[in-house]
């Protein structure tokens, strides 16, 4: 891996001065935060930046508080030992951020870092003299991408672990920008497009993860990787049911990670829940449809088979876990 | 310099003595060869080539004239020397000069003032190259007409052993298998690194992180058209070797440099560049074919192997006479056929790894022994005990077993070590489950699995090679107690060597106060760190200069005592000399001058393979025995590993706590081999280098091991110990993917076995039939019938 080239650090005290700030050093600039995501990009020379600004000193952008109408807010900058280790948000969303690469990483990695990881492809995430062999690909400077060459969509994986259990708990982004400050759902941050795979404004900057009161919801996230730890996720699910007394579903949500560019959402899934209960048949049935709307290529760790076979395992057993 | 001088106490041998370099390890404050630094040094980068055959067709340095920083640029003309060197044979340039032969091969190095503007250097340098056929597979590279990677043609080296005739061999049943492994990488923690500092004598200091400072001075030399004592080496850090370190990476170049620019070069590589910077364990296709009669006895075994050498020959054929003869396991078997092929590829180059051919094989056989039992409706390990290796019996190359062979005992020693607890299949920690920390189950799909493999391999170097081991032991006075010093040339890489020496010196000469000399080329040769051969070299070395110390202050007390002395035997203890038991004078007092002695110990003496393959090539074995338990998550195709249960000959043990970590660490990384690591490869270049996406155990993939050590004194070695540093690797990988077979039934005939493998998405890796066997001269190494210059057998 080469070294970091030249850049230039700005280090606003407030989020108002980062945007400002982002604002002024125009395109080709980016927000940087633990830089776990970033530097060893940036290092391969996969992107490049001539200015980052850095929020780690943003003042009241960091901690986990409870919203005075119920809720949980989780600042950008939380680092993900910090939610790893709280039991002030939804266990599910903790175990989440638990499962993020190594003790180290996730003492520098926060919050909005894993919100807004780039996505990743083992035709990209390579050093740079081996693309200049091999040639570059559609989200480096090519304009062929190696994984499915006959298209010209780019198939990098959204392999960050929060997005899916986030959207399966109903939670939002606060963003802030130069138009002003926005709340979405966390589904609305992603576009399932390897190279623009955030739906930000220009100079937007992710702020805090508004995560609703519980409420009842049960919900799991669940990772396969060859490894016992580490390892970006080969297969991320989150799920989410609220069951009435009864035991019928009354509503549920299932998200798949590291199938497409973005979390994938399992409608048929959840329409096959909804109103019925998770009886193994019917917990069977939304699992083999939670296949359907994922698309892996050969470009992570696993092969796109192995990949695609084992969601509807990896569903049924997370919302057998929820029953 | 490096802190590599250091005083240890306590420790004898036997006891369970702490590493002398593991606090400093722990608390960072021992300084690897990356760590290396002299003010006014310069900062070295290498051109490599991006594609594995290719002819150079310009080489245009111009854009580096006079970038900033940059000290000096060089290329395959610049070397003072032969453009030349190699382990076996001198068949790798320093620098490429016509051709490239596989992808990372250096072009040019930059020496510049600091890092970044080598590296900007090493970009402005255009190379042009016109593209070659290649050659990325092993069987096509003995397909006619195939392109030749060396102008010997690609086959290395071919070993052929016969003994009786397989076809009138009287089996009852026959098993067939066709099995593969995969390139594994060393993965030591500490990337390549050195700093050569130029000398006022014209010569040149290297401080450098190797396996052998000798070895090394040998090829760099005549490279640097420098005489031997000009070009001294110094060890520096070792951050772990497992065999990425025999070969040559960065060390000429480096001197190159600091020749050139007349200042220090420091050349230190970074993860990804260390993958292309060393060679990886070989490849291998390998069909085996067992007989036996119906009670169990093993009558033939037919074998073909195939590895992967890569572009250049480094250790292959070496490694190829290992795999050959251990081919057939620790068993006895009366008619054997065997031919193992090493050929020449446009892949990275393949050379040492811990195990050094014998885990490749042993995946093999023990395979083919579990297949057999099966045939046979035997018990495994019943089958194994029956048809173990003895002292008295031979192995297919002929060789009588003259030492120590406790086959049946790690065998039966290893079967009788404890289960692992039973566990609810629900309730388990997050540990408990394949998957780890991914919460994938709670116990669904889970089903457990029990492997056992048998293994052995050779102790220090074979085919009639004498790797003497050297080493002094200087006892002298500080201030009024007496200190013994070891110096050799022999390499510390994490493995507890020096902790191990200073046992001795303080079990020989009773002193508590023992320092270890920074090792260097200054000290006479004492071979490689490797083949594990040092506790029994080098260590049998320092326990002989021990004894010369201990005779010379045996004299000194007797003509100070003059008749006081008498006749009676004369012992060493507690800081005196006694005779019969009773004071006769301090040692201190004795120390006016130093002792120093310097003593040279030498293994029995082995010979060559005939034209069957029949030889006493060996010096003596290490035989180990594993048994893993797994968990394989069916559905999922996740596995955990349980526990896994060794029993290892040491011969006799030294230090039973560094024996616990060769057992651990060497099971670990066949554990890796079993589970996870291959260096993938597409069309010679390596996909997966970083420790991103080339996986290597942690300790959440680690299960607890339990260890019994078998202690069966090897005859004529110090102390009777063997190294035990690479028989637990050999043994892991076989014992762990037969416990996944027992536990899904799938035939899993390669190594890393995937989770689509074990989830039933990917059939077994598939064979035309036996690799086929080429036609070569005799059995000697292919290069040596074109008169190659020779590497290490100059050495001696």
């Amino acid at each position: 891996m080469m070294r970091l080239p030249p850049f230039a650090r700005l280090a606003p005290r407030t989020l108002a001065e980062a945007v400002e700030m982002l604002a002024d050093q125009g395109p080709g600039a980016a927000v940087v935060a633990g830089g776990t995501d970033l530097y060893p990009n940036m290092k391969r020379r996969q992107v490049e930046h001539h200015a980052l600004v850095d929020l780690r000193a943003v003042e009241g952008m960091r901690g986990i508080r409870e919203e005075p109408g119920g809720g949980i807010s989780i600042g950008a900058t939380t680092r993900l030992s910090h939610l790893a280790g709280s039991s002030a948000v939804p266990r599910a969303l903790a175990h989440a951020a638990s499962v993020i690469a190594s003790p180290q990483i996730r003492n520098m990695g926060t919050v909005g870092g894993n919100l807004c990881l780039d996505t990743r492809c083992s035709w990209y995430n390579e050093p740079e003299d081996w693309r200049t062999a091999v040639g570059f690909c559609l989200k480096a400077a090519g304009d062929v991408c190696r994984v499915a060459p006959a298209k010209s969509h780019c198939w990098a994986v959204a392999s960050s672990d929060l997005p899916p259990v986030a959207i399966a708990l109903g939670a939002s982004v606060r963003a802030v920008g130069p138009g002003g400050e926005r709340t979405f759902p966390v589904a609305d941050l992603y576009r399932d497009d390897g190279i623009d795979h955030l739906a930000l404004l220009p100079g937007e900057i992710v702020a805090e993860l508004l995560v609703p009161p519980v409420d009842g919801l049960r919900v799991t996230y669940r990772k396969i990787r060859r490894r016992g730890s580490i390892d970006f996720p080969e297969l991320g699910v989150a799920a989410s049911v609220r069951l009435a007394p009864e035991g019928i579903c009354e509503a549920a949500t299932i998200v798949l990670g590291s199938v497409a560019s973005a979390p994938v959402r399992c409608r048929e899934a959840e329409d096959l829940l909804a109103g019925r209960p998770l009886t193994p048949e019917v917990i069977e049935e939304a699992a083999a449809a939670a296949a359907h709307p994922a698309k892996p290529q050969d470009n992570t760790d696993l092969s796109h088979v192995y990949r695609k076979w084992v969601i509807p395992i990896h569903v049924s057993r997370a919302l057998q876990s929820l029953s | 310099m490096t802190a590599l001088d250091t005083v240890v106490a306590g420790g004898r041998v036997g006891e369970r003595a702490t590493r002398l370099d593991g606090y400093p390890k722990v608390t960072g404050q021992f300084a690897y060869a990356s760590d290396l630094h002299r003010d006014g040094m310069l900062f070295g980068a290498t051109l490599r080539s991006p594609v594995a055959s290719a002819r150079i067709r310009s080489l245009d340095l111009s854009g580096v004239a006079g970038s900033p920083g940059v000290a000096a640029v060089l290329v395959a003309a610049d070397v003072p020397g032969k453009n030349r060197f190699g382990l076996n044979f001198d068949d790798q340039p320093v620098l490429a000069d016509t051709v490239v032969r596989y992808q990372g091969e250096p072009v040019a190095v930059v020496a510049a003032s600091s890092p970044a503007r080598a590296w900007d250097a090493v970009g402005r340098i255009v190379l042009e190259l016109e593209p070659l056929p290649g050659v990325f597979d092993m069987e096509e590279a003995l397909a006619d007409g195939a392109h030749r990677v060396q102008e010997v043609g690609n086959v290395l080296r071919h070993v052929h052993i016969e003994r009786g005739d397989t076809r009138s061999a009287g089996a009852d049943v026959w098993v067939e298998g066709y099995y593969e492994t995969a390139m594994q990488d060393q993965a030591a923690l500490g990337p390549e690194a050195g700093l050569a500092v130029p000398a006022e004598d014209g010569g040149v200091d290297l401080y450098v992180a190797t396996q052998w400072l000798h070895a090394d001075r040998e090829q760099i030399a005549p490279c640097l058209d420098l005489p031997d004592e000009k070009v001294r080496l110094h060890l520096a850090g070792v951050g772990g070797a497992f065999g990425s370190r025999e070969d040559i990476h960065m060390q000429i170049h480096a001197c190159m440099l600091a020749l050139r620019t007349g200042r220090p070069v420091k050349l230190s590589y970074g993860r990804e560049e260390s993958f292309h910077g060393h060679v990886h364990r070989h490849p291998a296709r390998i069909w085996m074919r067992h007989g036996a009669t119906r009670d169990g006895r093993l009558v033939a075994v037919e074998a073909r192997l195939l590895f992967d050498g890569g572009a250049y020959a480094s250790s292959s054929p070496a490694v190829l006479g290992n795999a050959a003869t251990f081919a057939a396991g620790p068993y006895d078997v009366p008619h054997v056929r065997i031919d193992g092929t090493v050929v020449y590829t446009n892949n990275p180059p393949c050379g040492a790894m811990r195990g050094f051919g014998a885990p490749q094989v042993c995946f093999g056989h023990e395979a083919q022994m579990d297949k057999l039992a099966r045939a046979l409706g035997i018990d495994p390990v019943d089958l194994r005990l029956r048809n173990a290796l003895e002292p008295g019996l031979s192995l297919p190359s002929g060789q009588v077993l003259t030492g120590s062979a406790p086959v049946r005992e790690v065998i039966a020693r290893c079967a009788a070590l404890p289960m692992p607890d039973a566990e609810p299949l629900e309730g388990r920690g997050a540990f408990g489950y394949p998957g780890g920390t991914g919460n994938v189950t709670r116990g669904e799909g889970i089903k457990r699995g029990v492997g056992f493999a048998v293994g052995f391999k050779n102790i220090a170097y074979s085919e009639g090679f004498d790797d003497a081991g050297s080493a002094r032991v200087t006892v002298r006075l500080e201030g009024d107690e007496p200190v013994a010093e070891i110096h050799t040339a022999a390499v510390e890489m994490g493995q507890g060597l020096y902790t191990l020496l200073a046992q001795i010196v303080r079990t020989e000469l009773d002193i508590d106060r023992v320092v270890v000399r920074q090792a260097d080329t200054a000290a006479r040769n004492t071979g490689s760190t490797s083949a594990s051969r040092q506790s029994m070299m080098s260590g049998g070395a320092v326990q002989m200069a021990c004894a010369q110390v201990r005779a010379a202050l045996f004299e000194r007390a007797r003509s100070q005592a003059g008749a006081g002395a008498g006749n009676h035997e004369l012992s060493v203890g507690r800081g005196w000399v006694n005779a019969g038991g009773h004071p006769l004078a301090r040692v201190a007092d004795l120390l006016d001058e130093p002792v120093s002695r310097e003593a040279v110990y030498h293994h029995r003496r082995t010979g060559t393979f005939d034209d069957k393959g029949q030889g006493d090539v060996h010096v003596c074995f290490a035989f180990a025995a594993e048994r893993a338990v797994v968990d394989v998550d069916e559905d999922l195709g996740l596995v955990r590993v349980v526990q896994v249960a060794a029993a290892i000959d040491a011969g006799r043990v030294l230090n039973p706590l560094g024996m616990s970590g060769q057992v651990e660490g060497g099971t670990a990384q066949g554990l890796g081999l079993a589970l996870m690591e291959e260096v993938q490869l597409s069309d010679g270049a390596i996909r997966n280098a970083s420790f991103t996406d080339y996986l290597i155990p942690t300790i959440a993939d680690m299960p607890p091991v339990v260890s019994a050590a078998v202690e069966d004194p090897e005859p004529g070695v110090p102390y009777g110990a063997k190294g035990v540093g690479e028989s637990p690797t050999i043994v892991a990988t076989a014992a762990i993917v037969a416990a996944l077979r027992d536990a899904t039934g799938r035939e899993l005939n390669r190594a890393p076995v995937s989770p689509d493998e074990l989830a039933g998405l990917r059939p077994p890796a598939a064979t035309q039939g036996p690799p086929p066997c080429p036609d070569v001269p005799g059995q000697d190494p292919v290069p040596l019938y074109f008169q190659s210059g020779s590497g290490q057998q100059r050495l001696m």
